[in-house]
């Protein structure tokens, strides 16, 4: 006998049970999960309605009665940070939704059609020559500042990524024997690779689109920050965090409590998107 | 080859060898250790290597004959460690020393400059980004004080040495405009440049094709004659054992299964699993002049057995075509003549 | 060789092209009259056409491009609308301060990032490791906007280390500079250390287990060498990549952190032009910062050339 122990061998596992031996996944999911439930229970679980203005009990630092404090204008903190919750991942949200359809599209265009390709694949070389934030603030200030606004910018910012995954494996399963050999034969072939090719797609797509969920939701608390965004009167964590910059020293839970939920935010979506790389496809791990 | 049982010697008592003993493994156990589960990929090896001579350890992927070597140079990955036995070296000044308990830093001393060792992939084994010359002159700089100008000068003579074309040229260059049997004679080059007493060559051949490996192995014969270095032969293929090593050792999943003198190996194998192998090399003269067609006769049925699911007994029985009862249980290495062992109930059914 | 650097330079070409294309395309995008957005409500028609046509926005869109394009070649950003400068000069004399932040902030970057990296990957699966990419992770996590408030309130407030705000003044010295930079720099340093850690330790996984590595140990070579000559330059081609990658990153990182310390730099120029609608700066920004980033990534290019012979060849 050269082994004292073999490792058990279990029948293919359950998906649950995938996802529990990924302590970084479950950990990212259950934070994650926290968060939405917050966001749209919001109504439900504030103390107060985000927008109550009390000027007698502005700035008031965190207590049994505001749990975050209060801010400039005496409203609780507590209350705006899960309200701006909604917010911040409605525009997440959409905003990938978005990149996903136009990256998937322009993805396919550029693998199926060569004429197409040479363009499209220049045009996404360049868009990401464009540092995120620069080209979300000049989109925003072409299209003029709104919610819609900041939503379309940030998946036109962030479509090319999506674009390249989808056409570099366009572009490989195309030249399958058996796709080549139906194109000889005169079978049209584009659905039999559609088919192919987001089979093929559908885990690299789904962790690229958690990474894309992080980045944007990041990004729009920047543009809220910086003023370009959304209106500095809607709770988001950004314009919570604007709000809050003049009062730094002296009010410091104003930008403390909005800037630790963008960071539980962004770092749960990061550890699922890492974990599902890990779960779905262990050769993704390298180009990170 | 003389195989002795594993002495009481204490560790405190000075370490001896014979005068004609270059290095010898006493029951060597290499395991690699990962939580709960252990797989013994050397288990209880011996052999010894005299001067000049070169020995083969011969098996398939998996027998633990790489292990055994990269255990000598104590060049292990984690998580794999020496469990227990000896590897005593006769270092240069005669002194002998147990590689096995050697601490890092005085084996550091040795790699290299006592010991030395090729690979099997002549193309990755040189880093791409230094030329040929730097990389051998790194070594004799690590090991010698002379100075870079006296190097380069000890590298070309090197490359000569090894037979390479316009060595002086060839120093400033980088491995990628190099052949795959001009970056093994660099290997080559580069191992021999301290003067090592012994060679460790690690499948040298495997990755080359027929005609280089040819001249590869005359080069490290020649070689041999002229430094006088013994060779330790790491090998799938007992063709080239047969061109090459004085004697053999047969490893199957981390034993020995059979050694002794290569002519008497050769002309009558006491193992199954070794006149198995035997059967499968394709003549290799035929093959040089007929334009070397691989052909593998009688190929051993079956796989080396996973090394975390071992048989008990005989780890060869599952694949043996002689297999009987009492093959559950391990045999010892029995002598079936002078120099020659074998672990096999049946040794004289063969 | 020849050939690569001619290929390489012609792709620059074509990106910078394609780059300046996009820019007319979004600054033309602008729902409704850029002129009148520009002049806000409150602006007479007359004073629109005459913008209008000051902007040559009165002609067809062809020619608009190809005039474009004539400006650019001759160095011509044009005006800005508000500053009553050239863009050019305007981005000039706001080009040091992000100059400054972006150098320190990569070298803060590379300073953590790397050693982490190479260390986390060399003791794979240790607690060092864990920690470390743990850290990594985090460290993307973090808006730099917000890390760069934390440093103000704890290292300029509390402990009055370094200024608050701003660069100092026009007549300030290089060091009164230096010290409006440090945390600046260093919010930024950190934020984009996590992608060059993770690279790096990916990068260094790759290369401890090749066979170069191992003849490296056995011809004698301490560890410290064997990974810091043999693995680590092979592993830097990669990382090298990602350090130019990076540099989008910083600049992203340097609008925003530029905004949190008011340095007045390019970032800071670009956010009020965004907020005044000042289409020619907002323009001229982003045209000279993707052509920045090309071009770094053009010069990484060429660095293969001095890391890696075989691209030489």
């Amino acid at each position: 006998m050269a082994v004292t122990s073999s490792p058990a061998i279990a029948g293919r596992p359950g998906l649950v049970s995938l996802v529990f031996q990924r302590k970084s996944l479950l950990i990212g999911l259950v934070v994650l999960g926290a968060i939405t439930v917050f966001a749209v229970l919001a109504p439900l679980i504030a103390p107060y309605a985000p927008n109550r203005l009390s000027v007698v009990n502005r700035l008031q630092p965190p207590s049994g009665r505001w749990w975050f404090g209060t801010d400039e204008f005496g409203r609780d903190i507590f209350s705006r940070t899960i309200y701006a919750g909604q917010l911040s991942l409605l525009v997440g949200a959409a905003a990938t939704l978005l990149a996903a359809a136009i990256g998937i599209t322009l993805g396919l265009v550029a693998g199926f059609f060569r004429k197409a390709d040479g363009i499209v694949a220049r045009i996404i070389d360049a868009m990401m020559a464009f540092p995120d934030i620069l080209l979300a603030i000049s989109l925003v200030a072409a299209l003029g500042p709104s919610l819609a606004t900041v939503i379309v910018a940030l998946g036109i910012v962030y479509a090319p990524r999506l674009a390249r995954i989808v056409r570099a494996s366009t572009l490989i399963i195309r030249e399958l024997p058996y796709i080549e050999a139906a194109r000889a034969l005169g079978v049209p072939t584009w659905r039999i690779m559609l088919r192919h090719v987001l089979r093929n797609l559908v885990s690299p797509i789904l962790v690229q689109a958690t990474f894309i969920f992080a980045y944007a939701m990041l990004a729009e608390a920047s543009l809220s920050f910086l003023g370009v965004g959304v209106s500095p009167e809607v709770p988001t964590w950004g314009t919570m965090i604007a709000a809050g910059r003049q009062y730094v020293g002296s009010a410091d839970w104003m930008t403390l409590f909005p800037g630790i939920a963008i960071v539980l935010a962004v770092l749960s979506l990061q550890l699922v998107g890492d974990g599902l790389r890990d779960l779905l496809d262990p050769r993704l791990r390298k180009d990170l | 080859m003389v195989i002795t049982a594993s002495s009481g010697v204490g560790t405190g008592a000075a370490l001896a060898l014979p005068p004609h003993v270059q290095l010898k493994v006493e029951d060597l156990q290499t395991y690699f250790i990962q939580g709960a589960s252990t797989v013994k990929s050397v288990d209880g090896v011996s052999f010894s290597l005299s001067r000049g001579q070169t020995l083969a350890v011969v098996g398939e992927s998996g027998s633990g004959k790489s292990v055994t070597s990269l255990t000598i140079m104590r060049l292990l990955a984690h998580p794999g460690r020496i469990v227990g036995g000896r590897v005593l070296y006769r270092l240069r000044g005669g002194d002998v020393v147990d590689l096995a308990q050697l601490p890092e830093k005085r084996m550091r001393a040795i790699r290299g400059r006592e010991i030395a060792m090729i690979f099997q992939e002549p193309m990755t084994s040189l880093n791409p980004l230094f030329t040929v010359g730097d990389q051998i002159m790194e070594m004799i700089l690590l090991h010698e004080s002379v100075s870079r100008d006296e190097a380069r000068v000890r590298a070309k003579r090197m490359l000569e040495l090894v037979e390479i074309p316009a060595p002086e040229r060839r120093l400033d260059q980088y491995p990628h405009e190099m052949s795959g049997g001009m970056r093994q004679r660099v290997m080559i080059a580069l191992a021999l440049s301290c003067n090592p007493s012994l060679l460790i060559a690690d499948e040298p051949t495997t990755a080359l094709d027929v005609t280089i490996q040819a001249q590869i192995l005359d080069l490290l014969r020649r070689l041999q004659k002229e430094i006088g270095m013994s060779i330790l032969f790491i090998t799938h293929n007992l063709g080239v054992v047969a061109e090459i090593a004085h004697e053999v050792v047969v490893m199957y999943a981390g034993r020995v299964v059979e050694q002794g003198l290569v002519l008497n190996v050769f002309e009558r194998p006491r193992h199954p699993y070794t006149r198995g192998l035997l059967a499968c090399i394709p003549d290799v003269r035929r093959d040089r002049t007929e334009g070397g067609g691989r052909r593998l006769l009688n190929a051993i049925p079956g796989n080396v057995p996973s090394a975390l699911d071992l048989p008990t007994g005989c780890a060869f029985a599952p694949r043996c075509p002689l297999v009987v009862d009492r093959c559950r249980e391990l045999p010892p290495l029995i002598p079936v003549s002078e120099d020659h062992l074998s672990r096999c109930w049946r040794y004289d059914d063969l | 060789m020849t050939r690569y650097v001619i290929r390489r330079f012609l792709g620059m070409i074509a990106v910078m092209f394609t780059v300046v294309t996009i820019v007319f395309v979004i600054v033309r995008v602008a729902p409704g009259d850029p002129a009148a957005v520009m002049l806000g409500p409150d602006a007479t028609a007359a004073d629109i056409a005459t913008l209008r046509e000051k902007l040559g926005l009165d002609r067809p869109l062809i020619l608009q491009y190809l005039y474009f394009l004539g400006q650019l070649l001759r160095g011509d950003l044009g005006q800005s609308i508000f500053l009553n400068m050239p863009v050019l000069s305007a981005l000039a004399e706001r080009a040091e301060p992000t100059f400054f932040l972006t150098l320190f902030s990569i070298l803060i970057a590379s300073a953590i990032a790397l050693p982490v990296g190479i260390l986390a990957a060399y003791k794979r699966g240790s607690l060092f490791d864990q920690v470390a990419t743990t850290l990594a992770m985090l460290a993307a996590s973090i808006p730099s906007f917000w890390l760069g408030l934390i440093f103000i309130q704890v290292f300029a407030v509390r402990f009055s280390w370094f200024p608050v705000s701003g660069y100092g003044g026009p007549d300030a010295s290089f060091i009164v500079r230096l010290s409006h930079l440090i945390l600046p720099a260093t919010t930024l340093g950190i934020v984009s250390s996590a992608l060059i850690t993770r690279f790096t330790r990916a990068s260094m996984l790759d290369v401890l287990n090749d066979d170069y590595v191992r003849t490296a140990r056995s011809k004698g070579m301490g560890e410290f060498q064997v990974v810091m000559k043999h693995a680590f330059k092979n592993a830097l081609i990669p990382v090298l990549t990602v350090i130019g990658l990076t540099a989008a990153l910083l600049v992203s990182g340097a609008v925003v952190t530029e905004t949190v310390f008011s340095l007045p730099g390019v970032g800071n120029l670009v956010v009020s032009a965004v907020l005044r609608r000042d289409y020619p700066v907002i323009q001229g920004a982003l045209l000279v910062i993707a052509a920045l980033y090309v071009l770094i990534n053009f010069v990484i290019d060429m660095l293969y050339l001095v890391v890696d012979p075989r691209v030489r060849y």
